[in-house]
């Protein structure tokens, strides 16, 4: 491969390890640390743009900072490693991931792909290649604190961020996106929508690792995995289906308006849908995780007026999406006129799929070769900081990890030896993509 | 070639010329109901809609059905929910025998709750559906006609996949070995396309779970 020649002439040999002893022990001591400072008795809490999520992130600041990178925080409070290359000017190869977690969530998801980017940078240091590395420490990654929205920190980047997702509400203490930012140093001004923080074209690549949060992989019996794409999704944060209250003794089933029983009809016919729509072959998953009648009012003997629920369906496909988002509104339709009740989707957020870097796959899949690790080619179910990235145009692609027990889980249980392998892999085609002449295709 | 396999290879020709074998050998696989992942999706129904050969496909089932069974060892058809009905319709018509529906689940309470039409208990009943994949429904039916107190003859379908295990014994006027008998000889299907159905073929549970379906212990 002409593209691996050193600027040096140093390599002709094999590249050297990304994984010595030392930085394994290094990886070790860091997943701990993070452990150790964000246990909650339960599982893994570090709250989207809160101060476990800040305290965390400037371990890796200190340690960037005492290893000679250039440590930036940006108006978001994404924190950036650089390693400068031999010619500063050409576009960077990124590399990152998140460091906030579900609550009671696990130690990996997110944590991995900044501490194996972290020792890519380490092992690149004094390597002199071309391009300057970069490792993106991002703020916000997860959906659980403000109940849909997400990818705070890689959309502020993109200047992504729109008004709604400043006002949306934290699960416990009801505060607004933007008081907890501002209270973590977030320049809100800066990051106001349509305001990007970065140029797309300034970064040549962008490689994440991260623990695979389905089953394949262990399924596989394989250690790691290249992505080829990411599934995107609808979020509906809060469906609110309005009947009619009334005795539940007294009504008779054909003048009832039964809030309930309409949405259990509607959930109902989307699950066949969904089951039908399978067997064709498309691909779809859809989940109603929050249900809720109104406890002030809600009794054993009442006909419920009214019930909200949430409603997220992930797709690889767009026209899937979209498909599926017009038979919600006409099953909705049906059963308004059949049972006099009304639907109110309340707010919709979309997050888009994502088509990962096909030559990226290719350097990945050719450093995995080199590194003797047996690699898996995956779509990616869950959604990823990488979609924000390649949807912005930076040519993406992950590399998954072997992980037990699924995610969002205080369970996730990531074998270490598999981390390094699948660090190897990353560290090996981030070095790649750094000695790289040309530009790559999205 | 004459006999049974003779009349499976012509109903499979029946299958394939009506354009109702479907097969994706990459990206995203099929998903059956129960989670088993295909590359190749047989749908039967579509034969409902092409009189000449719904016709033939009928006279092949009906002839499979004297020789596995003997129409005079019946005494109705209990068709499936919802593909099964029109066939069963038919061939009960064909038969003249009594007809009734096997309803996917029960509607109210009661012996026949599973039931739409009307049958004594003791009855001989064949049933019938459009085909099969693992026999899970076919299970639930015959469990909801033991409850009718239903004897069940047989259970007999138009395609059975025969590939996947089954707790049910079927008999079938068709497999998925017949249609890709006929496609190999037609060669009008893609090569890799074959490929892939005949490694499918030979190891169903193994392909599926590889694909990200369920395995052999479900």
């Amino acid at each position: 491969m002409p593209d691996d020649v050193s600027p040096t002439d140093q390599k002709t040999l094999a590249p050297a390890p990304i994984m010595t002893d030392a930085r394994r022990d290094l990886a070790a001591d860091l997943f701990d640390r993070l452990r150790e400072m964000s246990f909650d008795g339960v599982g893994i809490s570090r709250e989207t743009y809160g101060a476990g999520e800040t305290e965390a992130m400037e371990v890796i600041a200190v340690l960037g900072r005492d290893q000679g990178l250039g440590v930036e925080w940006d108006p978001a409070r994404n924190l950036i490693l650089t390693l400068p290359g031999v010619r500063p000017e050409l576009p960077a190869v990124a590399t990152g991931s998140h460091l906030d977690s579900v609550p009671q969530g696990g130690n990996y998801d997110g944590a991995a792909g900044v501490i194996a980017g972290l020792v890519a940078l380490l092992a690149a240091k004094g390597r002199s290649q071309l391009r300057t590395m970069k490792l993106y420490v991002l703020r916000g990654e997860e959906s659980a604190w403000y109940g849909g929205p997400c990818y705070f920190g890689s959309r502020a980047l993109f200047g992504l961020l729109t008004d709604a997702d400043f006002r949306t509400t934290h699960r416990e203490t009801r505060e607004t996106l933007a008081t907890n930012m501002a209270r973590c140093g977030v320049d809100l001004e800066a990051v106001a929508p349509g305001q990007p923080l970065l140029d797309a074209a300034t970064l040549h690549s962008w490689v994440e690792l991260h623990i695979e949060q389905g089953p394949v992989l262990v399924a596989q019996e394989k250690p790691a995995a290249v992505v080829t794409g990411i599934r995107g999704n609808v979020r509906h944060r809060r469906i609110v289906c309005r009947g009619q209250a009334a005795h539940s003794g007294a009504v008779p089933r054909w003048l009832r308006h039964d809030a309930v029983l309409a949405m259990a009809e509607l959930l109902i016919r989307i699950d066949e849908h969904w089951r039908v729509l399978l067997e064709w072959g498309e691909d779809l998953v859809v989940t109603s995780g929050i249900v809720e009648t109104n406890a002030a009012e809600h009794a054993v003997s009442r006909v419920p007026g009214e019930v909200s629920f949430s409603l997220e369906y992930r797709s690889q496909d767009v026209k899937t999406l979209r498909s599926f988002g017009d038979l919600l509104r006409s099953e909705c339709a049906t059963i308004e006129a059949k049972r006099g009740v009304s639907f109110d989707l309340g707010q919709t957020v979309f997050n888009e799929p994502a088509r990962m870097s096909q030559p990226l796959v290719d350097i990945v899949q050719a450093s995995a070769a080199d590194a003797g690790v047996d690699l898996e080619v995956l779509p990616s179910g869950a959604g990823h900081d990488s979609a924000v990235f390649a949807n912005a145009g930076v040519p993406s692609t992950m590399v998954f990890v072997r992980n037990q027990n699924g995610s969002h889980n205080p369970d996730e249980a990531m074998e270490l030896q598999d981390f390094l392998d699948a660090a190897e892999v990353l560290g090996q085609a981030l070095l790649r993509a750094a000695d790289m002449k040309e530009e790559v295709r999205p | 070639m004459t006999g049974p396999r003779a009349e499976a290879f012509e109903a499979a020709r029946l299958i394939v010329d009506a354009g109702a074998v479907y097969t994706r050998p990459d990206g995203d696989s099929f998903f059956f109901t129960s989670g088993w992942a295909s590359p190749v999706f047989i749908d039967v129904k579509k034969l409902i809609s092409i009189p000449r050969a719904r016709k033939r496909l009928i006279e092949l089932a009906l002839a499979r059905i004297e020789v596995a069974f003997g129409a005079a060892s019946i005494d109705q058809i209990a068709g499936c929910e919802l593909a099964g009905v029109p066939y069963a319709a038919i061939i009960a018509d064909r038969l003249e025998k009594p007809l009734v529906v096997a309803l996917k689940q029960g509607r109210g309470f009661g012996r026949l709750s599973r039931f739409e039409g009307a049958f004594e208990p003791g009855a001989r009943t064949l049933l019938l559906d459009d085909l099969t994949t693992d026999g899970r429904t076919k299970t639930s039916v015959k469990n909801a006609l033991a409850v009718a107190q239903a004897e069940v003859v047989g259970v007999f379908v138009l395609f059975d996949y025969s590939i996947f295990p089954t707790m049910e014994t079927i008999t079938s006027v068709a497999t998925l070995a017949d249609i890709l008998d006929v496609a190999n000889e037609d060669g009008r299907m893609d090569r890799r396309d074959l490929d892939v159905i005949a490694a499918f073929h030979a190891d169903a549970p193994a392909w599926s779970r590889r694909h990200g379906g369920i395995g052999a212990e479900g």
